[in-house]
């Protein structure tokens, strides 16, 4: 792999410096072949492209995750397993590019889900217990909703409180008079 | 039920075994705790957060955090983070308190704030909800003492634990709508109304208190770690101050305070003395504006400040102090002036009579007398990287230039990088205008430019697309080509070169103003300055006024005399040349008539100004205003007419932003339309220039042309 391949990758970058020119194989223990090898592609891609700086961190309020150009689109589609392989890798190797991507791509495959879905797609264990699960969706359900949803809402819950009221004082009344007169 | 950590159940230590033959599955759960954080970082919807945090428990305490803070950030509203919380102070879910528990494990900071009237509130913030989060840890610690088998018989009060309060707490915030914090994110959020948030009445937030001192103590003492750091009250207002015996309490609980702003909400201000006493030695930051105080608020006296050391201070009066106050605070920053690295002025009384005549943020010169012995302090550099000057600041117009020929001339001020005047301070408090401290400010700015020094090119400036002539009569202006823009040349390549570095490319977004002076930048020969003639008002010009700042922030707000010709200055040589990254010049409602120049002169500068705001990443355009407008139409429409041209860029494609730029640079080189008018339509029939059609010749359409501007999707950005 040329060298500049290799700098996209602020791992090998410092242990190439730290090794100086050598033709020794440097090993990548926590990364596939096969992974790797997909790696590489993407760097070979993105060869010229500027390094990413330390405060090219953008706000929170700035990020969006839909801004994927078709190349990067094109190769991280794969399957799920690959794609969080391709995310370790890239956060071992240290390749922030490559691993915003894949955070990138995780985070369109959330988008709209519900939790069981989450759970499913991503095979993950539900250990919350029923109440923690429900407390968990009372404290939150406000942020949840659109703030005029969460409203409108309200203001559903309160007709269909007061309806309720009356429907059961008029059904007493019933009630009593059934009762007075039977 | 005994507490969970945060990291209990953490993903990166579990794995889970798939159908497929036990296969270990790379999924969401096995990933590393960084990764998934930045997977969240990524997840920008809360009802996507929200299903993210119902995925397991330790999905749930990553995610929570963010799941808030966004709602923040896009609602802009912190109204929303209460009316959520409220929902979470129920005493009677006691069977499940530790999940919660670890969700609060995670705030650093948390924000009460006070919307102002005008923006949507679904649900102000009230006592209940306040109490509804005190309640949550209550109930956590009446579960906890509920399970203990064996309650200690001990009556004392047991100092709270502070394991059960949050760790990672620090900051405490009572804000109202109009703080800072808030406006930034009112700013961020397209949902709500930027402009209905500013207009709120300052005095909104004092007519309803918002605690009683009970409850307040209480917050502190059971909520709040007893190391927090920033305790900001700005936005609280108690039923009434809290009383003396109160006062060992409220020292005990913030002993380790760094930052304290708007203590005198709290309290009297004798018992403001005794707590600066306290906790003043900590301190390096202090925000004491009397101005939002609701009665006569009195400046604690000298034993108050003599231990403090401060970084950052606010200082603001609505009365005239009185002589002692003025020593103390005289005092005070003749002696400790030199740490400070901000100043946020706006001190009623004068200069000259209060002893401050020779204060020059330097200890070298101390005038204040009584103080001999700080004369034997060592001296210290000046760290002052930010004065702001405010209404109701009155000074004599000598002090005034004293002071800005002080911070200019100096080296040992040359950090100084925002200069920030608000309020009619070149006015004084019965409307007059004081020309000496305007012509002071004036040449302040004129000479923060290098290429002011130069009077060997013509007074002219190209203007992108056009060969308009910048008709400033009297300012010498440099050629700024935009072509010259294009290549990238370099600041005095064909100009005058100064003799400090200006590696300054002309159209790099990231370069800020780096202009440092050379070492021996006093003894290099200069051209002669050029002279800044007025009409009436002469100045002594001040030949030292060769160092220059690395000035990157410059507001004048409120400055109401400034007329057409100064902000030409301003905008010309500051936007132009220093590259200035945030220039505002707002609410300078020029009076009617005193407009002395002529017409076509406000479309040029409309356009030398879009041509060069490029390189700012925040300016205002408020004054861009035709100097043709009728008497009675230059009302409240250009005022706060900020442009972030930074958040414009952010939310726009970079298409989209080509379109707008070039768009607005023909749309504002007519003069017609500015950006306030584009968010804010004005009346139809009104024509808020009368006189522009008739003198440009192209107005036939005006109104026509504005709607169509306006119907613009590609200006939908400005219609939120």
């Amino acid at each position: 792999v040329d060298k500049e391949v290799a700098d996209r990758s602020v791992l090998l970058k410092n242990m190439l410096e730290d090794v100086g020119e050598s033709d020794k194989p440097i090993p990548l223990p926590n990364v596939t072949g096969k992974v790797l090898k997909k790696v590489i592609t993407y760097c070979e891609h993105h060869r010229n492209d500027p390094l990413p700086q330390p405060d090219d961190d953008l706000d929170d309020t700035k990020r969006r995750s839909d801004d994927i150009d078709d190349w990067d689109a094109d190769f991280i589609k794969v399957d799920n397993d690959q794609l969080f392989e391709l995310i370790l890798a890239a956060n071992y190797m240290d390749i922030k590019p490559l691993l915003d991507l894949g955070c990138k791509t995780v985070a369109n495959m959330i988008k709209g889900k519900t939790p069981e879905q989450i759970r499913e797609m991503f095979n993950i264990e539900n250990d919350f217990t029923p109440e923690e699960e429900e407390q968990i969706r009372k404290e939150n359900e406000y942020v949840s909703l659109p703030l005029d949803d969460s409203m409108m809402l309200g203001g559903i819950a309160c007709l269909l409180y007061y309806s309720l009221c009356i429907a059961n004082q008029s059904g007493c009344q019933h009630y009593h008079r059934w009762a007075s007169e039977s | 039920m005994p507490k969970r950590s945060a990291d209990r159940g953490s993903p990166s230590t579990k794995r889970q075994k798939t159908d497929d033959g036990g296969k270990e599955a790379a999924r969401l759960c096995v990933v590393p705790n960084e990764v998934l954080v930045a997977i969240l970082g990524w997840v920008a919807r809360p009802p996507d957060l929200f299903a993210f945090t119902l995925c397991s428990r330790s999905f749930a305490a990553l995610a929570i955090p963010f799941l808030w803070r966004r709602v923040f950030l896009e609602n802009g509203e912190t109204v929303n983070l209460l009316c959520g919380l409220d929902r979470t102070g129920r005493k009677e879910n006691k069977d499940w308190n530790g999940g919660m528990f670890d969700y609060w494990q995670h705030v650093q900071e948390l924000v009460f704030v006070r919307s102002p009237p005008s923006v949507r509130t679904p649900k102000p913030i009230t006592k209940h909800s306040i109490h509804n989060i005190v309640n949550v840890m209550w109930s956590q610690e009446e579960t906890e003492n509920d399970a203990d088998p064996d309650p200690a018989p001990d009556p004392a009060p047991v100092p709270a634990d502070e394991s059960r309060r949050l760790p990672h707490f620090r900051t405490l915030r009572f804000l109202w709508g109009q703080n800072e914090i808030v406006q930034r994110a009112l700013r961020e959020s397209p949902r709500v109304s930027f402009a209905s948030a500013l207009s709120a009445p300052e005095s909104s937030w004092t007519s309803s208190p918002l605690l009683t001192p009970d409850l307040l103590v209480t917050i502190l003492d059971t909520i709040v770690p007893h190391n927090i750091t920033v305790l900001d009250l700005s936005g609280l207002s108690l039923t009434r101050p809290l009383q003396p015996k109160q006062l060992p309490a409220l020292i005990s609980l913030v002993p380790h305070l760094v930052e304290l702003h708007q203590p005198h909400h709290i309290l009297y201000s004798s018992s403001l003395e005794t707590f600066l006493r306290e906790v003043g030695p900590n301190l390096s930051v202090l925000t004491l504006d009397f101005r939002t105080a609701s009665g006569a608020v009195r400046l604690p006296s000298w034993e108050a400040w003599k231990s403090m050391k401060l970084k950052v201070l606010t200082l603001a009066t609505v009365r005239v102090l009185g002589s002692s106050e003025r020593a103390v605070i005289g005092r005070y920053l003749s002696s400790r002036g030199a740490m400070l690295e901000k100043l946020y002025w706006a001190v009623c009384g004068r200069w000259r009579t209060s002893g401050f005549s020779n204060w020059r943020f330097d200890n070298a010169i101390i005038n204040v007398g009584e103080i001999e012995e700080q004369r034997a302090e060592e001296p210290m550099d000046p760290q002052l990287l930010s004065l702001h000057l405010s209404y109701p600041a009155i000074w004599c117009d000598e002090d005034f230039h004293r002071l800005l020929i002080e911070t200019k001339t100096n080296p040992r001020h040359a950090r100084l990088t925002e200069l920030i005047v608000r309020g009619e301070l070149v006015e004084d408090v019965y409307g007059t205008e004081r020309p000496y401290a305007k012509y002071a400010l004036m040449e302040y700015i004129r000479h923060l430019s290098p290429n002011a020094l130069d009077e060997s090119e013509p007074p002219t400036a190209e203007i992108s697309g056009s060969s308009s002539v910048l008709g400033v009569p009297d300012a010498p202006l440099p050629s700024v080509s935009s072509t010259n823009n294009k290549k990238g040349r370099k600041w005095g390549e064909q100009d005058y070169v100064p003799p400090w570095d200006l590696e300054l490319e002309l159209n790099d977004p990231s370069d800020v103003v780096t202009l440092l002076p050379a070492p021996n930048v006093e003894e290099v020969s200069r051209p002669a300055l050029p002279q800044f003639q007025h009409r009436a008002y002469p100045y002594p010009r001040n030949p030292l006024c060769h160092v220059l700042h690395p000035l990157k922030r410059l507001e004048l707000s409120g400055v109401r005399t400034l007329s057409e010709d100064d902000v030409v200055i301003i905008v010309s040589w500051l936007g132009a040349q220093l590259k200035v990254v945030h220039i505002a010049v707002d609410n300078s409602i020029i009076p009617p008539g005193s407009s002395s120049l002529p017409p076509p002169h406000w479309p040029t500068l409309v356009r030398h100004f879009v041509n060069n705001c490029k390189r700012l990443t925040s300016c205002a355009l408020g004054v861009l205003m035709p100097s043709n407008m009728g008497v009675g139409d230059y009302t409240k429409v250009y005022e706060e007419a900020h442009w972030d041209i930074g958040l414009s860029s952010s939310d726009l494609s970079e298409e989209e932003e080509e379109g707008i730029e070039s768009h607005l640079v023909k749309t504002l080189a007519s003069g017609c339309i500015d950006l306030e008018m584009l968010r804010y339509p004005v009346v139809k029939g009104k024509d808020p220039y009368p006189h522009h059609d008739k003198d440009s010749g192209e107005g036939v359409d005006f109104w026509s042309r504005l709607e169509r501007t306006w119907d613009s999707p590609k200006l939908s950005h400005f219609r939120k």
